[in-house]
């Protein structure tokens, strides 16, 4: 089989990581999902700097102004800018994501390894949690939790982290139960190395590609699903700006002020797609890549 | 004298990866008699499936024949349309690859796999083509073939599906077998079996074999001539008597005496320094000689050519016909 | 004569599966004494790399003892395996997969070494020492396992068994993967590093003559049971067991004055149906009805050294 090899690079190569990247920046979804997700970053963290106006700066006489010079995309039904508030509703959209991912890595992860490493009753007991909640409709659960617990950001980021870590359970086990079987986690429980630390140095570091691909795209969904949130009412409130309830907002008055619903929904859908870009380039970069090696 | 069945001149093979492309297979040459037995022995890595998936036509996307010419039964195949030699694949030339159970497909039953190479070739159907499958399941030793027919590969053992393998590449009556480390997946009484089965399949009908492998046991056992590869060339072509008795090459010689074999326990095995290069960084000069122990400064600076030694032999080496005449001096 | 390094007696390992009970390993009964090395064959199905797996304690035999150093760890769990583990070791077939492709070579060699602790720059000295030993370049620690060829990691995983001297390392076909040019290579390290550091080696291959080099006893395995044990000089010049005998002629030698036996005719009987008493007989060409009925054990022969389970061995 090895006959027919397609020549390997020469020895001497570092780690993958910088190759990998070199391949990243190759792919044009890569680069187009990356700058995308950049500028979201970039936006979040300067949006004090960046936004003309403060976030609520209440101007009545000039509710659901169209574009101008003095407001760019217009202003909504209190008068506000609506550039300054989609600058700012990107934070709320970052914090938010990036908080459910990093909770839901953590409980899903560790859950997940612990059923797939040791399976028997550890592994049923979880696994059987783990269909119970994903039994329910995604959206039907987070408004249960955010209607009992009271709509905050706060709320909405446990909400969240509710429905997603199963899924990261459920993959984290199934890499777990192949990597498992390799001969080096073998070699490991033949030299002495303690459950703990096969855990964080063989198994994590080779099932991390799939969960990073995972991650990337799961972020644009968090978001989504903090918009409808938001659009339900029952995320971050008043006058906190969120692109759901902007969203909402500018429905109500679609037919005769367009531009808040407008750009809302452009910015949302820029940035959910930015992320798939990416979480799809990553896929394809690390899944066979790191798996072959 | 007859003329040659397949032979190859020249043929060089090409494979591309990323932004360049590699050549695997450096000018090969020669030629196989009809029912011959040919031996094609080398390491992993060497050229040797290579140049039987070209022969074949098999080189997917990323290679090629980049230099030569193949001619199968008077035919230049080389440039033959697809469909051209889609006819002869499976037909006149038959091949056993070393995994069987990825080419074998799981869905189907063996008896429906060999049935759809005599209905594409031979437009067999119908109950003589089930006839015709019964029959090759019992020539290469299946039991109880009339009911194996209707078994799936999972449900066979590894000897089993190899036999089913070569029912598959016998069927159409082919005048070459290509088999490709055919026995190195399975256990050794195994091996045994299938290799008889081999030498029987090839006295009653006449096919000729290239069989390739990295076992020198089994060149002994099989082959009439051999052709041993190292590093995308044919580094010595010989009968199989002489390449045992006085191996040419130096390469030949030191894997013959670097392999442990059950007849004896030396003190400390032979070993040939250094490793098979990649093709991206063959040496200057013959591609031997940073491990071998007769290299002399010539071998450092120009690639020798196959050297006609005489007897049907040829072998790559600046000193051939000089160490084969010392291995006779010492006699 | 001083006490066996590794003892078996009576090992057996059963699993469920689906189409009922898969008796891998059956009554497997052998010791080894420090220094020594065994070498099992056998063919697919015989449970060699199940036997070598319950002696490294990744698997608990069903039923039977294991022994190492006199003590019994045959059921002990993990937390009471750790004071064996270092002394314990194993280099596996596959050098592809048993070496961590996210961790550097340093790493892999040390993880033994970090097991057991200690200071930090000892580990870093040893390392350097176990790379020279197995042949490999000083700055091999810091490169990843896919930079080096199959024979390499090899050693790399031979140097990590190393790291922390054992008396026993299990080789399950640790040859098997690699090129024959760089077969040859690892086979004259094992031998060497054996003679340096009296180790034992339970050498684990079907790859007979790769099993000569290496052992002084070999053990031959069919579908579970032990069925020869001799010294390799006996095995392999006068093999006593009809399967014995098969497997080694059946090894086709790069010579050409061999007259080939006639192969050894019928498949492996699957274990999950194991032919009744002797698991031979129906493949035997000496079985008779006593093969039939009654299992042969395994039993000394008288005037050599090898031990046979067979009612009509020689």
């Amino acid at each position: 089989m090895s006959d027919i090899t397609i020549p390997l690079p020469a020895a001497g190569t570092s780690a993958s990581l910088s190759r990998f990247g070199q391949r990243l920046l190759r792919d044009p979804r890569a680069c187009v999902g990356g700058l995308i997700v950049l500028a979201l970053v970039l936006v979040a963290i300067l949006a004090p700097l960046l936004a003309p106006y403060p976030f609520d700066e209440v101007d009545l006489l000039g509710a659901w102004a169209p574009p101008s010079p003095e407001h760019w995309m217009g202003a909504d039904k209190l008068g506000r800018d609506i550039l300054s508030r989609l600058l700012f509703g990107a934070r709320t959209s970052l914090i938010v994501s990036l908080s459910v991912v990093a909770i839901t890595l953590v409980v899903g992860v560790t859950l997940g390894m612990l059923a797939g490493y040791f399976e028997g009753w550890i592994d049923t007991g979880i696994m059987r949690l783990v269909d119970i909640i994903l039994a329910f409709p995604d959206m039907v659960f987070a408004i249960l939790v955010t209607a009992i617990l009271g709509p905050s950001m706060a709320t909405v980021i446990v909400a969240l982290s509710l429905v997603w870590w199963p899924g990261a359970a459920r993959l984290t086990r199934s890499l777990v139960l192949v990597q498992k079987n390799e001969l080096y986690v073998d070699a490991a429980i033949v030299c002495g190395t303690p459950v703990w630390r096969i855990f964080l140095r063989h198994l994590l570091p080779n099932i991390v590609a799939p969960l990073i691909v995972r991650a990337s795209v799961g972020i644009g969904l968090i978001i989504m699903a903090e918009a409808s949130l938001s659009l339900l009412g029952l995320g971050v409130q008043e006058p906190q700006p969120s692109w759901g309830s902007m969203i909402r907002d500018g429905l109500e008055a679609l037919r005769t002020d367009p531009y808040l619903a407008l750009f809302g929904s452009t910015v949302l859908a820029i940035t959910i797609i930015g992320f798939n870009l990416l979480g799809d380039a990553l896929r394809d970069l690390l899944d066979p890549r790191l798996g072959g090696r | 004298m007859a003329p040659p069945l397949l032979a190859l001149d020249s043929v060089s093979v090409a494979f591309r990866s990323e932004r360049r492309e590699t050549e695997v297979l450096s000018r090969a040459s020669f030629a196989m008699a009809p029912g011959e037995i040919v031996g094609v022995v080398g390491e992993s890595g060497s050229g040797k499936s290579v140049m039987a998936l070209a022969i074949m036509r098999l080189l997917g996307a990323q290679g090629r024949v980049s230099g030569g010419r193949i001619r199968f039964d008077g035919q230049e195949i080389t440039t033959l349309p697809e469909a051209a030699m889609r006819a002869i694949r499976g037909r006149q030339i038959g091949m056993v690859f070393q995994e069987p159970m990825t080419s074998l497909n799981p869905l189907f039953t063996i008896g429906y796999q060999i049935a759809e190479v005599l209905a594409i070739h031979l437009g067999l159907k119908g109950a003589a083509a089930e006839r015709r499958v019964v029959e090759l399941l019992a020539a290469v030793g299946i039991p109880s073939p009339a009911e194996r027919v209707k078994a799936y590969p999972h449900q066979l053992s590894g000897g089993m599906r190899q036999r089913v393998m070569l029912a598959m590449a016998m069927a159409c009556g082919p005048k070459l077998l290509i088999a490709d480390e055919p026995t190195t997946a399975l256990d050794v009484t195994i091996q045994a079996q299938i290799l008889e089965l081999l030498l029987r399949l090839k006295r009653d009908s006449g096919t000729a074999i290239l069989l390739i492998t990295h076992d020198m046991g089994v060149i002994a056992r099989m082959a009439e001539r051999v052709l041993v590869v190292y590093a995308g060339e044919i580094v010595e072509d010989a009968p199989v008597r002489e390449l045992f008795a006085r191996p040419g090459h130096p390469y030949t010689r030191l894997l013959l005496e670097a392999v442990p074999t059950p007849r004896q326990r030396l003190a400390r095995l032979p070993v040939i320094a250094g490793a098979l290069p990649p093709p991206s960084a063959l040496p200057q000069g013959c591609r031997f000689h940073p491990r071998c122990p007769d290299a002399i400064q010539r071998c450092r600076d120009e690639a020798p050519a196959a050297f006609v030694l005489g007897g049907g032999r040829s072998a790559r080496c600046w000193r051939a016909a000089e160490l084969l005449a010392a291995m006779e001096g010492v006699r | 004569m001083s006490a066996p390094l590794l003892e078996l007696a009576h090992v057996t390992r059963d699993f469920a599966v689906p189409a009922g009970r898969l008796r891998a390993v059956e009554d497997v009964s052998f010791s080894l004494a420090a220094g020594e090395t065994i070498g099992v064959v056998g063919e697919s199905g015989c449970g060699k790399t199940t036997l070598g797996r319950m002696i490294l304690r990744l698997l608990a035999p069903t039923a039977g003892r294991i022994s190492f150093r006199g003590e019994d760890i045959t059921h002990r769990t993990e937390r009471a395996l750790k004071p064996v583990r270092g002394a314990l070791q194993a280099v596996f077939q596959d050098p592809v997969s048993s070496l961590n492709p996210r961790l550097r070579v340093r790493d892999i060699i040390g993880e033994p070494l970090v097991n057991r602790g200690g200071p930090r720059d000892a580990r870093a000295e040893r390392i350097a020492e176990l790379l020279s030993i197995v042949g490999l370049p000083g700055d091999a620690g810091g490169r990843f396992p896919h930079e080096f060829s199959g024979g390499q990691r090899q050693r790399i995983a031979i140097a990590r068994a190393l790291s922390v001297n054992p008396a026993l390392i299990v080789c399950d076909e640790a040859v098997s993967a690699l090129d024959l040019s760089v077969q040859a290579q690892i086979l004259n390290l094992l031998r060497d590093l054996q003679t340096r550091y009296q180790l034992a080696l339970l050498f684990i291959s079907h790859n007979l003559g790769a099993v000569r080099h290496v052992s002084h006893r070999v053990a031959v395995m069919y579908l579970g049971r032990l069925v020869e044990l001799a010294p390799e000089s006996e095995l392999f010049s006068r093999p006593l067991h009809p399967y014995s005998m098969a497997l080694l002629a059946a090894v086709p030698e790069p010579r050409l004055d061999q007259v080939p036996a006639p192969a050894l005719a019928g498949e492996v009987p699957s274990p999950l149906t194991p032919p009744a008493a002797c698991h031979f007989h129906p493949r035997c060409p000496r079985a008779e009805a006593r093969c039939r009925s009654e299992t042969p054990q395994l039993r000394p022969i008288v005037g050599t050294g090898a031990l046979v389970r067979c009612h009509f061995p020689g």
